[in-house]
Order: structure tokens, then sequence, then C-alpha cells
């Protein structure tokens, strides 16, 4: 018995052993061949500083790379700099050294002086790069490799703002940074395993394998470590349709697509025609609260708002198939090391008896609630629409296209609630809804407390409990609704092979069959 | 002739004045502003502010107006407020060529599809050949192109893979390979149009069918198939060329949905794509270039119907 | 002078008759109007043909095939369709008739300005030139944009985009109207402009504005469909048939019948449209009557 049991656990062992280096064998993947992927829209930019729109440094980071980059885990880890920074005891010096023998797409050679004034017009741009320079007192080149950041205050936010892709610090070459000072970039030049070759508005962007890229020894993980660009040439193309991204994929004219309707998903499962890839979580709906004017500046009615909500058929009829959403209480994702349940008993009550009381005690007399939807997050909203109708709300629900949307939330007095998606950060203190100058302003004092804590303290445990702290306001002041976490769909035909489902996609490492 | 040419030119202008002031005065009254839409969901309010400043949308709309006016009658059009600040012009151009092969492509599928039918129908008058293409081209009439693009990329391009389901290729790129991509879009767009061509070439044909000339040929001895192709349709055709006119400009209309559901980098898309983003120079670009192609093509239309027609003189 | 007068009523009364009767034996004419009025009766009486109310959710329904209780299946949210159909009738037929009647009064309006006095004519074709000067589906979406999208806004659009055509044709037949003996005679006989302008031109260019008010009819149901496909149509909350048809695009392969039956739905109806302007034509239009088509 116990010789039978030996001998089966060694041949899992073998098997293990043997997949293991099939998929060794496989990560060697197979350079060549075009690879075409079909994105939801042109972004507005190709700059990362200049805009903090996903599609920007989706395509961004193919041509670009920052000093460090997230980890799969969001830890920031050496991309361009040659190790972690060397921090002093006082935790307010960064000295950064580059890595050597990098260049760039045009040739010249990557030093401090790039890196420098690319993080300075990063800290004028960026609104990532304003929150760090405000707690910056200098930025020094030592050499030509190595520069210095010195911070006024000790924080453990400013290695993750360099790291992470959104609005990201990308080095491009000083050249372009002065000339490009005060307007979005309009040549890209990188250190990324890919070139920029063309932009053809609507029709795609092209990018090529860089010749004199150098990988990093260190295995991928994230968004960082060895990055190889098998595809001669990478093409994105926009399409804001969901029916003809779904048509493109499957008529085989296009190799991937992300942001496929989630229904979807049984069917192309059942017919194993496509790779069927459900991302993982990325990002939360919203509904953000006017807490400056009007009706919703009444916590009591907002209080109201969440007790009367059952998240389960909102997210059923909002987004569809059960796979790609979940209920979760968490300002942060479950896959974060900042995620807390707390709040969980104020988070999906469903419970019209107790919000009809709490409206009663509000005073409200059934004014019309005016609640802004984009297209995306419509159908959700109208689910939750007609919840909120039976707890006693009068709610007018306008769908509008992002531009009217994004132009009449500035202004306090056109509205009281818009729907939005809030997608994960690393780092709590980038989370936009617990910004209190982001649309609906939550500027509670005790939020502000609690948030000068987090930005200036840089031991984990500590900040982690202020976190706690804040979504345990959270769901007292109800600033915004968490609905629910979503996840997208993304299809890919089957000889796409090495692609790395996270939360963003990025196309290096991936080649064709 | 030319002094009608001249005038017709000359009338032109207001038209385009009228057109390019009208949308330059509701783009600009729009809600929505493409520096909050270039930064992204995490803008400041001062960034916003910069930036609209660096776009010269801070200033006076009536300035704006001059500025634009002024600068349109040098040629200038102005840059695109995304796409890296290429010019309007180019901006429009690398659209242009998209929905003109598109347009051309439909409106040759129109023509050709709605005279061949046309004449069958006349031909079989009140016969089975006859009572089926009336059914289709009511029913082409009738459904949303749209709705009939969906359904043939399904068809053709998913459950029957012989057409691509999306995108295009430039000439340059094979004319083969470009027509291909270009057949199905074609089709959706050309169907209705076809439809239309086909029952006004049969009401024609029948009605030429009636006069006194075919009457003579017939008692001639002349074959019905030279009746019916050479001295009735040479008369039918006529007023079916006033249509094509008409269609160009329906077809170009229609290439704004068609390109939405296969892809086709043209016009249409870059006009939505511009209306959502805000990109008020490329909106004025489009609008003016479309109201000049439209009263171009319908120039083009009545000198061809007066050299059609001898008996219509300018 | 009183015995021509009677003799000329009679002959009109039975010219009246005569076209009734005519209508009555085109079976083209009569075929559209039957469906339209099936139509008219659907909208009317949709609260009572209806099975389900249009806006009932109900998410463990959703997505579900057509069967015995939900005629034409289910929607995202677990909605009945056939129920949203039947409702979005009142929608589509309301946009429909509202674009009919403001067209027909601000073209008729307009056509009779330009077509009576040549001074306006100038001018005013200018700018209905102007506006026809590009394809209607943009100037709709360069309006809908403008103004953001709710019903009202629909048929203003709409009515934009169609009025120069009315007023176009009501020019054109006032053109030929203006040189017919009647009107010198009614001049002769002391009418001025104005009753000239309102009553005796106006009652004889009533044929081409009602064949030209059904084509609007059937581009309005059709535009309003488009519009709803591009984004910027009636608000998405609202059943019409062209929202009904949009909302199943993204279904088209997990529940082709979303878009199938507002789809149907809206093609019978354009072609029930079709036909009876083409039946009105071959009837009311004396010139083409003889054709026989």
């Amino acid at each position: 018995m116990r010789h039978r049991m030996f001998v089966s656990i060694a041949a899992i062992f073998c098997v293990v052993l043997l997949l293991a280096g099939g998929t060794a064998q496989a990560a060697e993947g197979k350079r060549g061949g075009i690879l075409k992927v079909v994105i939801d829209a042109d972004p507005p930019t190709l700059d990362p500083h200049s805009s903090t729109t996903t599609l920007v440094f989706a395509v961004g980071y193919h041509i670009f790379e920052g000093l460090y980059a997230l980890d799969g885990s969001f830890a920031p880890i050496p991309m361009l700099a040659e190790s972690m920074p060397v921090i002093s005891k006082d935790q307010l010096t960064y000295t950064i050294t580059l890595r050597k023998n990098i260049a760039f797409h045009d040739g010249s050679p990557l030093t401090a002086e790039d890196a420098a004034a690319s993080i300075k017009r990063w800290g004028a741009r960026s609104s990532y790069g304003k929150a760090v320079f405000k707690n910056l007192d200098s930025l020094k080149i030592i050499d030509n490799r190595t520069i210095e950041l010195k911070l006024k205050k000790p924080t453990g936010a400013t290695l993750v703002s360099l790291a992470m892709p959104n609005g990201g610090a990308f080095i491009y070459p000083k050249a372009l940074c002065e000339k490009y000072a005060d307007k979005p970039l309009a040549e890209f030049i990188g250190t990324g395993p890919f070139s920029f070759v063309e932009w053809k508005p609507n029709q795609h962007i092209k990018v090529a394998r860089y010749a004199n890229y150098q990988p990093l020894a260190t295995p991928a993980s994230g968004f960082g470590g060895k990055k190889i660009a098998f595809v001669d040439e990478l093409y994105f193309v926009p399409i804001s349709d969901e029916a003809v991204r779904l048509n493109g994929v499957e008529g085989g004219e296009y190799d991937f697509a992300d942001f496929v309707p989630v229904d979807e998903y049984d069917r192309l499962q059942k017919e194993g025609k496509l790779q069927v890839l459900p991302s993982a979580p990325r990002a939360w709906f919203a509904f953000n609260f006017n807490k400056r004017a009007g009706v919703m500046s009444n916590k009591l009615i907002r209080q109201a708002f969440l007790a009367a909500l059952d998240m389960g058929p909102v997210m059923a009829a909002g987004y569809g198939n059960k796979a790609f959403w979940r209920l979760d209480p968490g300002i942060m994702l479950k896959e974060q090391v900042w995620w807390s349940d707390i709040g969980r008993d104020r988070y999906n009550q469903a419970d019209a008896e107790r919000a009809k009381a709490l409206l009663k005690q509000a005073g409200y007399a059934g004014e019309p609630i005016i609640w802004m939807s984009g297209k995306l997050e419509y159908n959700l909203s109208l689910a939750a629409k007609n919840q909120l109708e039976k707890a006693g709300f009068n709610i007018d629900l306008q769908a509008m296209e992002w531009a009217t949307l994004a132009d009449r939330r500035k202004n306090p007095n056109l509205w009281n609630i818009f729907s939005t998606g809030m997608t994960t950060r690393p780092d709590p203190t980038m989370m936009t809804v617990l910004n209190s100058k982001y649309d609906g302003w939550w500027e509670n004092p005790k939020l502000q407390v609690l948030m000068d804590s987090l930005n200036t303290e840089s031991e984990f445990k500590k900040r982690y409990a202020t976190l706690v702290e804040i979504q345990k306001l959270f769901y007292d002041d109800v600033p915004t609704i968490k609905v629910g976490d979503y996840a997208n769909l993304r299809i890919a035909a089957k000889n796409v092979k090495g692609f790395k489902n996270l939360n963003e996609i990025f196309f290096w490492n991936v080649w064709k069959d | 002739m030319g002094i009608y040419l001249l005038r017709r030119f000359v009338a032109l202008i207001p038209v385009l004045i009228i057109v390019g002031t009208i949308i330059f005065f509701i783009m600009h009254l729009m809600p929505g502003n493409p520096a909050s839409l270039m930064l992204g969901p995490e803008a400041t309010d001062e960034q916003i502010t910069a930036l609209s400043e660096k776009m010269g949308l801070d200033r006076p709309v009536l300035i704006q107006f001059f500025e634009w006016f002024k600068n349109i009658l040098r040629g200038d059009f102005g840059n695109s407020l995304f796409f890296q600040g290429m010019p309007v012009t180019r901006v429009v151009y690398e659209h242009f060529q998209a929905t003109l092969f598109l347009t051309l492509t439909g409106l040759s599928f129109a023509v050709i599809f709605g005279i061949v039918f046309g004449v069958l129908s006349a031909a079989f008058h009140d016969r089975l050949p006859d009572r089926i293409l009336m059914v289709i081209t009511s029913i082409g009439v009738a459904i949303p192109n749209f709705w009939l693009g969906l359904m043939l990329a399904l068809v053709f391009a998913i459950l029957f893979p012989i057409l691509p389901p999306a995108g295009y290729k430039p000439l340059s790129a094979g004319i083969w390979t470009s027509f291909r991509y270009l057949i199905l879009p074609a089709v959706a767009l050309a169907f209705g149009q076809a439809s239309l061509i086909a029952r006004m070439t049969r009401a024609n044909m029948l009605e030429s069918l009636q006069n006194d000339y075919i009457r003579t040929a017939r008692a001639k001895g002349l074959p019905e198939g030279i009746v019916v192709f050479k001295h009735a349709l040479k008369n039918a055709l006529i007023p079916t060329i006033t249509v094509i006119g008409l269609s160009f400009a329906n077809l170009m209309g229609g290439a704004v949905v068609t390109e939405q559901i296969f892809n086709i980098p043209g016009i249409g898309r870059l006009l939505i794509k511009s209306v959502f983003t805000r990109d008020y120079p490329v909106i004025e670009g489009i609008v003016l270039y479309i109201a000049g192609a439209w009263v171009l093509v319908n120039l083009l239309v009545d000198v061809a119907y007066s050299f059609f027609d001898p008996r219509i003189k300018y | 002078m009183l015995r021509v007068t009677n003799q000329e009523s009679k002959a009109r009364g039975s010219r009246r008759f005569a076209t009734v009767r005519l209508f009555t034996r085109n079976k083209t004419a009569l075929f559209g109007a039957a469906v339209l009025l099936f139509f008219i009766v659907v909208a009317l009486g949709a609260p009572l043909i209806a099975t389900h109310r249009p806006a009932d959710m109900d998410p463990s329904l959703r997505l579900n095939k057509p069967n015995a209780v939900y005629f034409f299946g289910t929607d995202r949210f677990g909605r009945d369709l056939y129920s949203r159909v039947v409702y979005g009738s009142r929608i589509s037929l309301g946009v429909g008739l509202s674009v009919v009647a403001s067209t027909t009064i601000l073209g008729a309006l307009l056509g009779l300005l330009a077509g009576y006095f040549r001074s306006v004519d100038e001018i005013l074709m200018r700018i209905l030139d102007g506006l026809m000067a590009f394809p209607g589906i943009i100037l709709m979406i360069t309006i809908m944009a403008v103004l953001g999208s709710n019903l009202f806004n629909v048929i203003l659009a709409l009515t934009v985009v169609y009025t120069p055509r009315m007023a176009r044709v009501v020019r054109s037949a006032v053109m030929v109207q203006r040189e017919m003996t009647y009107v010198e005679a009614a001049r002769a006989a002391g009418a001025g402009d104005l009753r000239i302008l309102l009553w005796h031109i106006p009652r004889n260019c009533v044929a081409p504005v009602i064949i030209q008010a059904t084509m609007i009819f059937a581009y309005s149901v059709l535009s309003e469909s488009s519009l709803s496909f591009l984004g910027v149509g009636v608000p998405p909350e609202i059943p019409s048939w062209g929202n009904l048809l949009s909302d199943g695009k993204v279904f088209l392969r997990r529940a082709p019948w979303i878009t199938i039956f507002p789809g149907l739905t809206i093609a019978a109806c354009v072609l029930a449209l079709n036909t009876l302007g083409d039946g009105l034509r071959d009837i009311l239009d004396p010139r083409i009557r003889k054709k026989k088509i």
C-alpha cells in the first residue's frame, strides 16, 4: 500500500516535472509574424505623462519603460534602474542607478539626463507625478548613470508612483522632454521591446520589434522582468462596437480582442474555436454621489440608497455572466494586500424597509434625483434604479455620452449621482474615490486626517490600519456606492501563445504558433 | 455651358459659408471639453484649464470663429486636437480614401444590380421573376442597413467564412485584396439604393415600352431582346442617371453607419469619433468637405444629364 | 353662372369618389394601409395587447428563448420583448407621426412662400440647399450630439433634416399651380395673395404632400433606428424599436431573437409605408395613373 502510494506520488512528480519542462520549453516562443490586437478606441495620445486613460499606457508601455515596473503582486521591481533604490536612513533620499548599455530606439544611449528630464516632465504633467513632486525637495543628477530624489517627508507611495503604468513615469529622451514640455508627445521614442512605426487614426497603431532591446535577466513578472518581442509587428486596431470586435476575431481577421461581451462566454467556450480568457478582476462599478450640493449631500439619504440596493441582481442585469463579477465590499481588490472586508454588514443590505425609514428620517419628499450614466454603466444603473424606486426614491436616470458626462459632472448644480468604474491601483493613495478633489467632492475632515497619515506613513502595517479606518468611514459616510468587482472577457486566436492574463493587457513575451 | 458651370461654382460659396458657420457655432455650444478627454479621468481642474488654453479653447467663441474663418480663406483648416496635432486636411484626406472606395463600390453595385434587376423585372412584367424581384426590392428599401450589415457579417464571415468580417485594405495591398474587404460592406450599403434604382428602372422601362416607337419597332419584327435592351432601356436610363447623383449622396451618408459595423477607417467613423471627443477642427473640416463634395457631385450629375438628354440645355 | 358652379362641384365630388374607388382597387395601397392601420391599433391598444409591463425586470429570466409566455423571448434584464415591441410602436409611430406633422407644416409654409414669392425663393432655397448639402444622418448626429439624447430632440433633428425635402416638393407644386388658370381666375375675381396662397393653391398641392409625408414617415422610422444604433438616438430607457434593435446587437449570437423581432417589425412598418406611398402616388398623380404600373 505504502509502496503503491509512493509510486503514484513519484508519477505525479514526474508529470509535474514534464509539465514544467514543457512550459519552460514553450516559454522560448517562436519569433516572427504579425499580431493584430483589437482595442476599444484610439487612445487620445501615446504619452502616459499626459493622460491617465488606460489605453494610453496599455499601448504606450510597449514603446516606453519606466525606472521601475510593477510585478505580479503590484510591488515595484527594477526596470531601467539597475536595482531597487538606495534609500537613506531617514527615508528621505532615494539614489537610483540606471542600467548600463541601454539605448533608445533612435540609437542614443540612456543617461541620467534623460531620466531626470523625464521625471521632471512627469512631475509637471501627470496627476501622480504632481502628487509626488509636491513632496519632493530636489531632483539631482549625480553622475552619468545616477539620479537622486530627495523628499520633504517620508512616504511609502513614491516608489509605487514611479513604477505604476497609469499616468506613469516613463523615460523619454531628454530632447523629446524639452521639445514637448507643455504639450503631449507627437514623436514616440522609448527603450521598450517595440518601437513606434506609425499611427493611422481609426485604422491602427503599428509598432515593430526593437532589434537592440536588452531584456532583463530576471524572470518575467507582472509588468516587469524579462521582456521579449516575439512578433515582428504588433498592430493595435481600434473598434468601438462590442459586436464588431467579436466578429472580427471570430472571423479570423484579428488575433486578440479585449472587452468582448461577457454573455458570449458560454457559447465561445463550448465552440472551442478561440481561446476564451476571462481577465483577473480589474475594477469595480461605482455610483458616485454629489456630496457638495443637492439631495445627495444629505448623508442619511446616501445611507438609505446603500440600504436599498441588492447588488447581485444589479450586477447580473447590468454586466451579465456570473463568472465575470463578484460581490465584495473592499475599496481595494481581494487580490491585493490592501484588501479588507470591513463594512460588509453595510454592503449589499437589500433592505427596502430600512431605506424607507432612513428616507423618512432624512425628510426626503420625493425630490427628483438626477443620475448621469455613460453607455457602459447604463444597464447597471437602470437595474439599480428599479430597486431604488421600490424604496421610494424618485430617480431621473439620464444616459449620456462620455464627453458630456465628464463635462457636466464638474458642475455640482447639474447632477446628484453618476455611474463610473474604478480601476484598481497598486496603492490606496492613488484611488480616485478617496481623492477629495474628485468630482463628487468627498471633503470629510476625518478623511483628510486619515489620508494625510496614509500619505506620510511608510510602514505597511500602520498604513493598512489607516486604510481599514478609511473603509469604515466609507461605509458610514457613503460618498460612493461600490456595486461589485468585474472582469473583462478577452478572446484570442488558438495560435496566440504566452499571453499573461493580468488586469491590463500587454504583448511582449507573446508569440504566434 | 461654361457660364452655367461658373454660376453654379459661385453659388456653392454661400452654401459652404452658411454650413460652415452653423456647424462652428453648434459645435462650440456642445457640452464637453476635449482637454478633459485628452487628460483622462484623473485630471485636475488646473490641468484641464492649462490644456484648454494650449488648445486655444479659452478664447471667446466669436474670436475663435473669426480666426478660424480667416484661416479657412487661406486654405488652412487648422490642426486636430488629437492625433498628435495632425493637420485637419491630412486627417480628412487619410480617411477620405476608404469612404470614397466604399461609396464608389456601393454605387457601382447599386447601379449595376439596380438596372439589371429593373430591366429583368420589366421584361418579365407581372410574371414570377418580376414578383420575386419586387418583393426583394420592397424589403431592400425597408430594412435598416446596419441590421443587414450585421447579418451579412454573421453569415458570410463567421458561419461561412468566405469573406473578411471587418477591416479595410488600401488599394496598395492589391486590387483583389482591397476589393474582398469591401464586398460585404458595399452590399450592405448598396442594397437599399439598388432596390430603389431597380424599382425606378422598372417603372421607366414599362413607361417607355408603351411608347409609339417601341410599338413601331415591334411591328417591324425586331426581336424582343433588342427592343427591350436597345430601344426602351436607352430611354429609361435618363431618369436613372439623375437618381445616381442622389444615390451617391445617400450612400455617403449610409457609409457612416456601415463603416462603424465593418470597422472601415473612413470619414463616417472619423466624424462619429470626433463628435464624441469634441475634436472641433476635424468636425468642421469634415462637414465642409462633405458639403462641398455633395454640391460637386450634383453639379456633375447635372452636366451628365445634359449630356444624355440633348433636349436639356443650360 | 350658378349652374356652372354646380356642375363643377358635382365633377369634383365624383372625382373624389373616384379617388376612393381607385384606392380600394389599388391592392398595394390597400395592403400598405391595412398594415399601417394594424400598427396604429397595436400602438393605441398597447396596454391590452401587451402581456407584461415593458419595464418589469427579472434577472432570473434573462435571455430566455421565445416561448408560450414570452412570445418574442426576453432581453438582458429579463424583460418581455414582445411587450416591449408592442409598447415600442407607440414611440416609433409617435416619432414618425410627429416628424410628419412638423415637416408638413413647416415644409408647406416654407414651400408656399418660396414657390409663390420669387423674392423669398432665392434666399430660402439657398438656406434649404445648405441644409440639404450634407447627408441627413450626419446632420442628425451633429444635432443630437449638441442637444443631447431625448425624444424631443430626435423629433427635432429629423424635422430639421426632412423639412427641406417637403419644402422643395411643395415649392415645385406651387410653381406649377401658380401658372394655372384657376389662380389667374381667382386673382381676377379679386382674391388677394394671402387667400390664393393659403386656400386656392394648397388645395391643389395635397397629393404630392401626402406622398412625401408617407416617405418621410418611413425614413423617420429607419433613421430613428440608425441613430439609436450609433448611440445618439432616443435615450435607452425608452423602448423605441430602434433601441430594442440596437440592444440586441451585442447578443446577435447568444440571443438572436432580440435583434430579429424588432428588425422584422421595423421592416414590416417601413414596407407598409412604402407600399402605401407608392399606391397613393399611382392614385393621386394622374400622370402616373395612366401608366398602370
